[in-house]
């Protein structure tokens, strides 16, 4: 049911784009950079409009954003669609510090809130991604993504700051 | 905090003081336990682990090494052929990652301190080097430590480990829920942090047992019905979401929920000689002791602290 709609969103957004872009309307990005977590790993290319070609339903991965129903049964209760949020992006609603005291009080104050278990930022893009790419064969290697920064080899110790080889005893013992 | 701190500081001042009174106090001590009476610290944080999550790419390793200032690793952090053999924690790694061939794949697990409600290391300790801070964290005195190995034997879940390898290291050597840079500044765990896959949610124990619950009846057939560390041993900080059997994946599932505590408890009032053996024995280590360092440190052994701080050999 909600595969129709998405659909004819689509539709209808190519329609009012007056032209086919690859990703189903003007405003939709064919190709995003993920760098706002960027420090351990260069930015991720992420070609957006070859994810909408294969996926399809972009409530796999917007939820209910962009109006349509939610994906997931159980968000049904409240989100059947009907009503665009103000941002689509991920950072829109997960956060980039998710356990900061902020949020991890305001949690522990109103526990009858929801969306309590709500993945942070980094998380999201993981968890959604690598979830996705196990069922369908995408990447799964963290530098199938994104590769190492010098910052990032020298926190994994890989690269030119890997042990060398030989002096891995580094106790008398 | 008060009830666990007051009555040990009472046993230890009696160890060190009237050994016949000691028996009784104890023995007061242990019951108001067995009661039940003291129940942990509600308001205290924790760290659920979903072992579904885990793709073993050992992030939090490395971040723990980092945050901890521990030795450079032998392998570097990326390398995968440490699954291939079981680790434990030690002095150099606070946590570490182990691998489970399970019918459903692989499954990864991230063992470290599990800081617990009513924590065997710290019951155990003489010396009272251990704390319970209010924010969770079982954390130690290290200027305290006498190194006795009493709380390596018995915390159920093999954590503390020793450092010998140098002089001017403490004797104890664990996660401490990056305690002192980190939690009491209210700032979430290094490791919890780090991981890419949130297998690690950091929040109050209470919220936390509660979103345990809810995962599980949201997603039926994924988890095994037990939040892992919930009720286990009295209760820990850091507790367990898992999709197979979790005996299969390393955890201990014959503790039962009475906190180690009890069960030495119990030994001791019902064996009151050991009471007063016990001083003995201590007071004959540290005789021991002081006589090596008197010549020079060559008696030095295990069983006491090293004096190298205050007079480092050649
Ligand atoms: S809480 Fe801190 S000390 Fe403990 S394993 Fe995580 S990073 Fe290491
Ligand atoms: S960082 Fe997270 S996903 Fe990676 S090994 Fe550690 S717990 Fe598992």
């Amino acid at each position: 049911m909600y595969t129709i709609t998405i659909t004819l969103c689509g539709l209808l957004l190519t329609i009012m784009a007056g032209t086919t872009p690859r990703a189903w309307g003007e405003n939709l990005p064919d190709r995003i950079s993920i760098e706002t977590l960027q420090n351990l790993y260069s930015p991720v290319p992420f070609e957006h409009a070859r994810h909408i070609e294969r996926e399809r339903d972009c409530a796999v991965c917007h939820h209910h954003t962009n109006g349509a129903p939610a994906a997931n049964e159980r968000c049904l209760g409240c989100h059947r669609g009907g009503h665009e949020v103000k941002t689509m992006s991920c950072t829109g609603c997960h956060e980039k510090a998710p356990f900061s005291a902020g949020v991890v009080n305001q949690k522990f104050k109103n526990s009858r809130q929801f969306h309590q278990d709500k993945p942070g930022l980094m998380a999201s893009y993981h968890l959604g991604c690598i979830g996705c790419h196990k069922k369908k064969g995408g990447p799964q290697s963290c530098t199938g993504c994104h590769g190492l920064t010098t910052h990032g080899e020298a926190f994994y110790r890989t690269g030119q700051h890997a042990p060398a080889s030989g002096t891995a005893a580094k106790r008398g013992h | 905090m008060s009830g666990i701190t007051r009555r040990r500081f009472l046993c230890a001042t009696v160890i060190g003081g009237a050994i016949t009174t000691l028996g009784s106090m104890c023995g007061k001590g242990g019951k108001a336990w067995a009661s039940g009476s003291f129940e942990g610290y509600p308001e205290g944080m924790g760290v659920l682990v979903d072992l579904t999550r885990c793709i073993g790419c050992r992030t939090c390793e490395a971040a723990c090494n980092k945050e901890q200032n521990l030795a450079p690793p032998d392998r570097s952090f990326t390398d995968q052929s440490v699954f291939d053999t079981d680790r434990r924690t030690d002095e150099d790694h606070y946590t570490v990652v182990n691998r489970y061939a399970t019918g459903e794949g692989p499954v990864y697990r991230k063992i470290q301190c599990n800081h617990c409600n009513e924590p065997a290391c710290l019951t155990s300790c003489f010396v009272n080097a251990y704390t319970k801070t209010k924010e969770g964290a079982v954390v130690y005195n290290d200027k305290v430590c006498v190194g006795c190995r009493t709380c390596m034997v018995a915390c159920p879940f093999n954590i503390p480990a020793y450092s010998y390898s140098s002089a001017t290291n403490p004797l104890i050597k664990k996660c401490i829920f990056c305690h002192e840079t980190r939690l009491k500044n209210g700032r979430p765990p290094a490791c919890v942090e780090a991981c890419p896959q949130e297998v690690l949610t950091f929040g109050h124990r209470k919220d936390l047992i509660k979103l345990g619950h809810e995962r599980i009846r949201n997603s039926p057939g994924k988890y095994i019905d037990q939040i892992y560390g919930e009720k286990e041993v009295g209760g820990t900080g850091w507790m367990y979401l898992s999709a197979v059997p979790f005996d299969q994946v390393g955890f201990d599932t014959t503790l039962g929920n009475e906190p180690i505590i009890s069960n030495v408890k119990d030994f001791l009032s019902t064996v009151p000689m050991v009471l007063a053996i016990w001083p003995a024995l201590f007071s004959g280590f540290h005789l021991l002791a002081t006589k090596g360092k008197d010549h020079g440190g060559e008696g030095d052994d295990e069983g006491h602290k090293r004096s190298e701080k205050e007079e480092p050999r050649p």
